[in-house]
């Protein structure tokens, strides 16, 4: 029992000081309260014109899809880090070596730097801006399955951390990895759903998105919290077997993340170099 | 510390003749510095490229999917689009960079060194910020534009109209994008500053029709956002509302309060230094 | 005893010949011209406990490869290290809890929060008992004299302030070892004083400190034992005061002389201020002292002498050359 206590002391206290860090500049994050709100009413407006001539576009009825909008948006601050652009970072500068000469894994560190990170998001943005959506813009937010939804968006905080990560560790290969990181960035920001519903795309899409991390990072969550289930590539799943889904794909990207971290610090470190 | 700054003022009136030859030094120097990165430079413009044709995703699902916005087709909502593209990417060539410059000068107390100069700041920050590796996103938005205008029923007699109302847009977006950065004094170091900007950006992107009267107000006569891509398209097609040339004024004056604005926040952070 | 036994120790790079025009970049795709780099070559010494131990060496020398080797955070081509016990890169996660290092340009502490809440980061990473936490906590900031700056946020730190709490950071964990990279770099007088002081303290209490930097008053100051690298390889290991012996037994000598010299012959002169005053070098080799300033006093008209040592500066300089 001991190394596990061992863990959580350590996650707590990293999590702790990187709340603190971020609490500094919780201003920030504040710039969501005006974002956030905005872009849930452009959506809506939006929404409400295309809906005039259809009363269901992908699946969603326009209540379903404004609610969509609304979860997928408070979905991006719990979920939301910089593990990528900050790997990268240590590694350029060099701060890097300060890591290896500590007794813990930095993958370690760096998921517990965005649990304390992601309080803060939990705080100043997710909180205010679900009031905002349900008090001022008076959209029905409620979840079909509260904990399914709880859980949901967990795994999504883990499968983004991941795949954010193994991009990181594409900074001890490349000299400035930034612009990759970038257009992934692009890519998952599409494909996961934030801009319109994965059920919009043509059918083909939506079978390769089905084997994609990107559609369990944002979408599945977001479909969880607004129809109870999971719809993708011509397939509905009942909420519970998508949970399942996001579970295994977390897995599947935590195994190419420590594969990849291996390779990585052998190269860092000159095993058989 | 005010006479002094009078004192220069006039300096600057003398010197204005040879603003344009500064311009181009730092359009020069911004292509060397992009010539330096040659592979990142290509990337950044690929990206931008693949923006530009991502950014109208939304709509081209919305027509895949037999939805529609009443009134338009899907050709004339992508002529609207590019065209925002246009405006969108001509600020971030000519203009945006000056949020982050700027930020990076007050952040890292570097802003002396721009004071020093003989030009005014701003035109200083504006000439040193331009950006050669947004081009991607002013070809894809030219390019989208011209597709578009082929696959519409275009009123070409009315393209002056149409560019003086674009380049209204062109300037609310700039005037936004002056605001951040003279807000950058005060809040330093907020990367986020750009995201309120084009937050409100996505009102240009969309027909303004769609929009409740209180919002189509506000961004047709007070933040006239709608002139980035809405309106120029509505020219071209010949359904514009001709009472709304009136939004040239609101934007000009957008334009010179930003700034006024980002003048004043220099002379204050002059007074701090001094 | 030796704490750090090092045998042999090779590391040499493989690098990829870059061009820097766009086609050679493209071309360095297909085709890439191999270059070995011995960074570190056969190096071979022993570091007995509780010493202050300075590696010296110009840059590119193959020092903070050897650190990094010593560290754990990079594996020896060939060659043995021995460190408390481990190998350092092997057992590296067992390892890292004896050292502590402090590397003058790569912070630990975060930024934007008091260095009091990272020290409580490193004391549950290294799982420190609260107890010794506590009473080190307590020892250190006053030894160093840091109780209030603790509390503040490092952004607004001076440097020094901010150096003094990365040995803070370091050392919590009481680690066996601790490796120092430029500790005093950018420091004004005091502050570097007051490091010194502060590492000769804890040097008194047992830790053995492996010291790289071109600061040769720290060097002075604090080691008794100098290494010198160079070009990856062993020139120096001794004690400092052999280290002015290295160069045979070169003397510096001022003279002052009431009449300007007319004949140079046999005078080594290495600065000339004016017509009456010079510095000049002399080799005690095969002379003695003695003898060589009779002789002199019978050459020239001398007002004033003195004699010094080789400044540090100069040795180190001309072994580098070697």
């Amino acid at each position: 029992m001991k190394p596990l206590k061992h863990k959580i002391d350590v996650c707590l206290a990293v999590a702790e000081a990187t709340y603190k860090e971020w609490a500094a500049y919780r201003t920030h994050s504040m710039v969501s309260i005006l974002v956030g709100p905005v872009f849930l009413l452009v959506q809506y407006f939006i929404w409400t014109a295309v809906y005039g001539s259809t009363s269901t576009l992908g699946g969603l009825s326009l209540e379903q899809m404004i609610r969509y909008f609304g979860a997928s948006s408070l979905i991006g601050y719990i979920t939301m880090d910089f593990a990528d652009w900050n790997l990268q970072m240590l590694v350029r500068t060099g701060k890097f070596l300060t890591f290896t000469l500590r007794p813990i894994h930095h993958r370690f560190f760096a998921l517990s730097q965005k649990f304390g990170h992601r309080v803060l998001g939990l705080l100043v943005e997710f909180i205010p801006c679900l009031v905002i959506f349900v008090l001022l813009f008076d959209i029905n937010m409620m979840p079909v399955n509260i904990p399914l939804t709880i859980i949901s968006i967990i795994l999504a905080f883990f499968v983004n951390f991941y795949v954010n990560y193994t991009l990181g560790l594409l900074g001890f290969w490349l000299v400035d990895a930034s612009g990759i990181s970038r257009f992934v960035g692009i890519l998952t920001s599409i494909f996961s759903g934030t801009l319109v519903p994965l059920t919009l795309f043509p059918e083909w899409a939506q079978y390769i998105l089905l084997f994609m991390p990107m559609s369990y990072m944002g979408y599945a969550p977001a479909m969880i919290w607004t129809t109870g289930h999971f719809t993708l590539g011509g397939l509905t799943m009942d909420g519970y077997l998508a949970v399942g889904l996001q579970l295994f794909a977390a897995f599947i990207m935590f195994i190419v993340s420590e594969i990849f971290y291996r390779i990585s610090i052998r190269r860092f470190s000159g095993v058989g170099a | 510390m005010k006479t002094e700054y009078r004192g220069e003022s006039t300096e600057y009136r003398k010197k204005r003749h040879s603003f344009g030859r500064v311009y181009l030094a730092g359009i020069a120097a911004s292509m060397k510095s992009a010539a330096a990165y040659r592979a990142n430079f290509l990337l950044m413009n690929l990206f931008d490229l693949v923006w530009a044709v991502a950014a109208p995703l939304v709509t081209i699902l919305i027509y895949g999917s037999g939805a529609s916005f009443s009134g338009w087709t899907f050709w004339e909502v992508m002529l609207m689009q590019g065209l925002f593209e246009l405006s969108s990417a001509l600020c971030a060539v000519f203009v945006e960079n000056v949020v982050w410059s700027t930020m990076n000068h007050v952040r890292e107390g570097s802003l002396e060194t721009v004071l020093l100069k003989p030009l005014p700041p701003i035109f200083y920050m504006i000439s040193t910020s331009f950006r050669f590796d947004s081009f991607g996103g002013l070809l894809g938005g030219l390019a989208l534009t011209i597709i578009a205008a082929s696959n519409c029923e275009v009123f070409l007699l009315r393209l002056p109209l149409c560019i003086l109302i674009f380049l209204a847009g062109f300037a609310v977006n700039s005037a936004a994008a002056l605001i951040s950065a003279a807000a950058s004094f005060k809040w330093v170091a907020n990367s986020r500053l750009s995201e309120i900007r084009m937050s409100f950006e996505n009102f240009g992107i969309y027909p303004v029709k769609i929009f409740p009267s209180g919002i189509r107000f506000a961004v047709t006569f007070i933040l006239p956002f709608a002139a980035m891509g809405c309106f120029p398209a509505e020219i071209l097609l010949g359904r514009f509302d001709f009472i709304n040339i009136l939004l040239i004024f609101p934007a000009a004056i957008f334009l010179i309060f930003a700034i006024w604005l980002y003048n004043h926040m220099i002379k204050l952070y002059e007074g701090v230094g001094g | 005893m030796a704490i750090i036994t090092v045998e042999n120790l090779t590391k040499t790079y493989t690098t990829y010949k870059r061009g820097s025009g766009f086609r050679e970049t493209v071309k360095s795709f297909f085709k890439r011209e191999k270059v070995i780099v011995n960074a570190v070559n056969d190096i071979s010494f022993e570091i007995p406990e509780g010493q202050i131990c300075g590696l010296l060496g110009p840059n590119g020398a193959g020092k903070s490869t050897t650190v990094k080797m010593l560290c754990g955070a990079l594996f020896p081509t060939s060659g043995r290290i021995d460190a408390a016990g481990f190998s350092p890169a092997r057992d590296r996660k067992r390892y890292v809890h004896e050292i502590g290092a402090v590397f003058g340009q790569k912070s630990q502490l975060i930024w934007d929060i008091p260095p009091e809440d990272s020290f409580n980061l490193n004391r549950a990473i290294y799982d420190i008992p609260r107890a010794d936490y506590n009473e080190r906590l307590a020892n250190m900031t006053k030894l160093l004299d840091v109780e209030d700056v603790v509390k503040k946020p490092t952004r607004v730190l001076s440097l020094g302030e901010r150096m003094k709490c990365e040995f803070i950071m370091a050392m919590l964990h009481a680690p066996k070892i601790v490796f120092l990279d430029e500790p005093t770099i950018g420091l004004d007088v005091i502050a570097k004083a007051s490091v010194r002081k502060f590492i000769a303290n804890m040097n008194k209490e047992g830790t053995t400190f492996i010291l790289t930097t071109h600061d040769l008053d720290d060097v002075c100051e604090l080691a008794k034992r100098v290494i010198i690298i160079n070009k990856g390889e062993k020139v120096f290991d001794g004690e400092l005061d052999d280290l002015q012996h290295y160069l045979g037994r070169k003397k510096i000598i001022e003279l002052t002389l009431s009449k300007p010299l007319i004949d140079e012959t046999g005078l080594n002169i290495i600065d000339r201020q004016s017509d009456l005053q010079f510095t000049i070098e002399a080799d005690m080799e095969y002379v003695s002292i003695r003898e060589y300033i009779l002789n002199l006093s019978s050459k020239l008209k001398i007002t004033d002498i003195s004699v010094k040592e080789l400044p540090m500066e100069r040795i180190i300089a001309d072994i580098y050359k070697k």
